[in-house]
């Protein structure tokens, strides 16, 4: 099942695309928990680590990976068949919650070869409308196939 | 977050994630690509068979940075780098190490590396936590 999408050569470097609107209901977030499982965490000695006791916030912030959703990403670069996700690099501002209105700006940062391979930089900010506060800020590194 | 020395080491057992999860994931997240839910396109490419996503094999890095920092500071001052060098199969179970490598006053830096039943690396990286959150 090959999918359409942008070739490498039709990538703009420096290209801003249309804002993306995210909005997180109780059911994708029961979703996104269905899909990332883990065991404890564990210490040096052993011991299950419970916590930081100091902190237990009234609200639940959504998981950084639910906020950085690749739809906003392929809703700015349609992407054919065997795109790669080679690097993440994130940076946390703000706490997002369930139901709050959210804006993604995605920006075509870079694009270069190395090594014979392609690559595709995106930067990707996540506001929250209400105030225009950045929640986070991604630069997302993609292997392009062709 | 004070209490983290360096060479404190966490560790967490990541069960394999099936190909249900994996598809339900790429639904909500837009990684719904066909080397990552369609086996029989998967198995004629390069990987032989579907891969999960790495920012889903990544996923579990989070709630772990905000049990050891906070979550408040972890969601105010955090930045994490994240390289993937492997793949990992529907099934595969990895584990998440977390190690300290400085802890001053400023920040907190921790390398990450999520590796496979056999050891090899998967994904690596470097959380740092700022000890207040960034001025705007």
């Amino acid at each position: 099942m090959e999918t359409n999408g942008l070739l490498f050569d039709e990538i703009d470097e420096g290209s801003v695309c249309p804002p993306f609107e995210l909005y997180v209901d109780e059911q994708e977030l029961a979703a996104f928990h269905r899909c990332v499982v883990s065991g404890p965490l564990r210490g040096p000695d052993g011991a299950v680590v419970n916590g930081a006791s100091a902190d237990r916030p009234e609200r639940i912030p959504l998981p950084l990976f639910l906020l950085g959703t690749f739809r906003a990403t392929k809703a700015a670069i349609p992407m054919p068949s065997g795109v790669v996700h080679a690097r993440e690099k994130i940076e946390l501002l703000a706490p997002a919650y369930l139901h709050e209105r959210l804006r993604v700006q995605v920006r075509v940062k870079a694009k270069f070869r190395k090594h014979d391979k392609r690559f595709v930089v995106v930067d990707q900010t996540l506001e929250r409308v209400e105030d225009g506060t950045v929640v986070i800020q991604i630069e997302r590194t993609l292997l392009w196939p062709r | 977050m004070n209490a983290l020395r360096v060479g404190d080491r966490f560790v967490a057992e990541i069960p394999g994630i099936s190909q249900a999860q994996v598809n339900l994931f790429g639904a909500l997240m837009g990684t719904d690509g066909p080397i990552h839910t369609d086996p029989e396109f998967a198995r004629s490419t390069w990987f032989k068979g579907t891969v999960v996503p790495g920012i889903l094999v990544a996923a579990p890095i989070s709630d772990m940075m905000a049990s050891l920092v906070g979550a408040d500071r972890w969601n105010r001052a955090g930045k994490l780098e994240i390289k993937f060098v492997s793949f990992t199969r529907p099934g595969d179970e990895v584990s998440v190490s977390v190690e300290v490598t400085e802890a001053a006053a400023e920040a907190v830096h921790m390398r990450i590396v999520i590796a496979n039943r056999s050891e090899v690396a998967v994904a690596v990286g470097e959380a740092v936590v700022a000890d207040r959150p960034q001025d705007p």
